[in-house]
């Protein structure tokens, strides 16, 4: 077996070049395989996440300025109810209790699950120094909520997590009511402000394309150019990258190896095939010829991946499929040997006298 | 051990055509004998050899080694009867050559069962009786033809078989290397081993007892 082991070893260095050409390439195919298998999954994780999440969206003036109705304002209301949600921070209300007020029209637990979705108008704060707040001349009791359960992630506005932050939740009516009350009162681009800072749940395409619609059919003058279905359209390109191209790659790359391995063992077993006679000749067997196959292709598949091993591509994520893959390749490369060598007669080249 | 043939048949086929290498080729081989077999190039000799040796089992007939029939023994029976039994000398040498001499010589004491200590001994013992027992690290493709054989014929003696099978040892060779090879092969021959040597030149025959025979388009004629 020792003697099998040497002899082995003395193969690989022989054919170096191949035994070289062969580790990189496994190690370069599972790689793209390790990638594409963490791209793949990073971008199903994204996507998940993502899916409960919040979309905003761009607008934009298409004319000078914009006039709308206030029978389409009570309209839209229906679409804040649940699910969608605006918020704008009010400097007037900020400057008087110097901290950091919010107007939230729509659906204010999409902010923190806490605030209860009730039509009217009510106030939420996470301290308790402060009972009451005063906006526009009525007085509102503050309602406390945990400042731990704030959505971090939703809102691009980071003052909702100070501590010190109020919010005046419009739902219902209140809604379109205070709209037109301020539009009225000295505040003309609330209007715009409500619009442009809509927030809505990123899977309700219902409600979106509703929000859509109304800007384009009940408002003049300004348009959305949706981020949403931009975004999503990349994330398509992304996911037809992987799948139209990352993946047929691989299978293009695993059949490149296959016929490269298959074309490269049967040049190498030709070449071998005088030092294999000599040794048959000399009293080797079937098992002795087999096992010096196998010590050669044995260390190509342990240096690969010993290789992907030291540079950190086989963890918990990659490792049922790096495993998976080594399993089948040598599988594949000890039955396919064993059948090669059985199926070929290597005696036939001392026919005639030119061993 | 005597070897005996009975009706040997061996037919090639390749690429749908057949080639009738031997027809009915039979001979008995007993302890001591010198079977020379002479024959044109195509003429069936080193099938003949490769069949005795055990190298081809692709024939039809019996070949009856030591009272049995060569294919009821096992693999592992013939890889040891190879090991043992039969010494090799072809004429393009069959070395390899990237190798030093000694791990020529060295090739079946890897499958013999001497113990790897005593390799060097045996080995030196063989490169002595040819002549090239300072030439040990040298590689063999640095070798002139003459030196090349008489390692291929080390190779062959080292684990001391039973018959020597040489397929045309002396036909790369010249007149002073071809004495030379001859004088180490029948210098190793005593009365109990064998020598089957294929030849085109009877000037190959020495002395003692000889079998002649000739292979004509497969078929045998002792002359």
């Amino acid at each position: 077996m020792f003697a099998n082991l040497k002899l082995g070893f003395r193969d690989i260095w022989e054919h170096k070049f191949f035994v070289f050409a062969c580790i990189a390439f496994i190690v370069i195919f599972n790689l793209i395989q390790v990638m594409t298998a963490l791209t793949l999954y990073h971008h199903q994780k994204l996507k998940e996440d993502l899916l409960p999440e919040v979309t905003s969206f761009d607008i934009i003036y298409t004319q000078y300025d914009y006039t709308y109705h206030k029978e389409a304002l009570v309209d839209i209301v229906s679409i804040y109810e649940e699910g969608a949600v605006s918020i704008k921070r009010s400097t007037s209300l900020s400057e008087s209790y110097a901290r950091p007020v919010f107007f939230v029209f729509g659906d204010a637990s999409l902010i923190n699950p806490n605030i209860s979705n009730q039509d009217g108008t009510s106030v939420y704060a996470y301290d308790t120094s402060l009972d009451n707040l005063q906006v526009y001349g009525v007085d509102y009791p503050i309602r406390n909520i945990p400042l731990t359960d704030t959505y971090t992630d939703r809102f691009a506005d980071t003052y909702i997590l100070d501590s010190n932050a109020l919010f005046v939740v419009y739902q219902g009516n209140a809604i379109a009511e205070v709209i037109d009350y301020l539009s009225m009162e000295g505040n003309p681009n609330i209007f715009w402000d409500f619009i442009s800072n809509t927030h809505i749940i990123f899977s309700d395409v219902t409600r979106i394309n509703g929000f859509k619609n109304f800007i384009s059919d009940r408002v003049d003058g300004i348009s959305i150019k949706s981020s949403f279905f931009d975004w999503s359209n990349t994330r398509d390109h992304m996911h037809k990258f992987l799948v139209d191209f990352l993946l047929p790659l691989s299978v293009v790359l695993l059949l490149i190896g296959i016929l490269s391995f298959l074309t490269i063992f049967r040049g190498i077993l030709q070449r071998m095939k005088c030092d294999l006679t000599i040794h048959l000749q000399s009293g080797a067997r079937f098992r002795d010829v087999l096992a010096r196959f196998y010590v050669f292709y044995g260390a190509i598949i342990a240096v690969s991946f010993a290789i992907l091993f030291l540079q950190g591509a086989i963890f918990s994520l990659t490792a049922p499929f790096v495993y998976t893959f080594f399993i089948i390749i040598t599988v594949s490369v000890c039955l396919y040997i064993a059948r090669a060598l059985k199926r070929t007669n290597l005696f036939d080249n001392l026919r005639g006298d030119y061993v | 051990m005597r070897l005996v043939l009975e009706s040997i048949n061996r037919i090639y086929a390749k690429d749908g055509y057949k080639t009738q290498a031997l027809s009915d080729v039979s001979i008995s081989i007993q302890d001591g004998n010198q079977v020379m077999i002479i024959g044109e190039s195509g003429s069936g000799k080193s099938t003949l050899l490769n069949i005795i040796g055990l190298l081809d089992r692709g024939y039809e007939g019996n070949y009856i080694i030591g009272g049995k029939n060569a294919k009821e023994y096992s693999n592992r029976d013939q890889a040891v009867m190879r090991n043992k039994m039969f010494g090799y000398i072809f004429q393009e040498y069959a070395l390899l050559e990237s190798e030093n001499v000694y791990d020529n010589v060295k090739v079946p004491l890897l499958y013999s069962d001497v113990k790897r200590q005593k390799f060097r001994e045996y080995i030196e013992e063989s490169l002595s009786q040819v002549g090239l027992k300072d030439f040990m690290k040298k590689k063999v493709k640095y070798l002139s033809g003459g030196e090349r054989q008489r390692v291929a014929i080390a190779r062959a003696l080292v684990n001391k078989p039973k018959v020597i099978l040489a397929d045309e040892p002396t036909g790369s060779l010249d007149s002073k290397n071809r004495k030379q090879v001859l004088d180490i092969i029948y210098n190793y021959l005593d009365e109990t081993r064998v020598l089957i040597f294929v030849t085109h030149d009877l000037e190959n025959v020495r002395k003692g007892a000889q079998t002649i025979v000739q292979l004509k388009q497969g078929y045998l004629t002792v002359l």
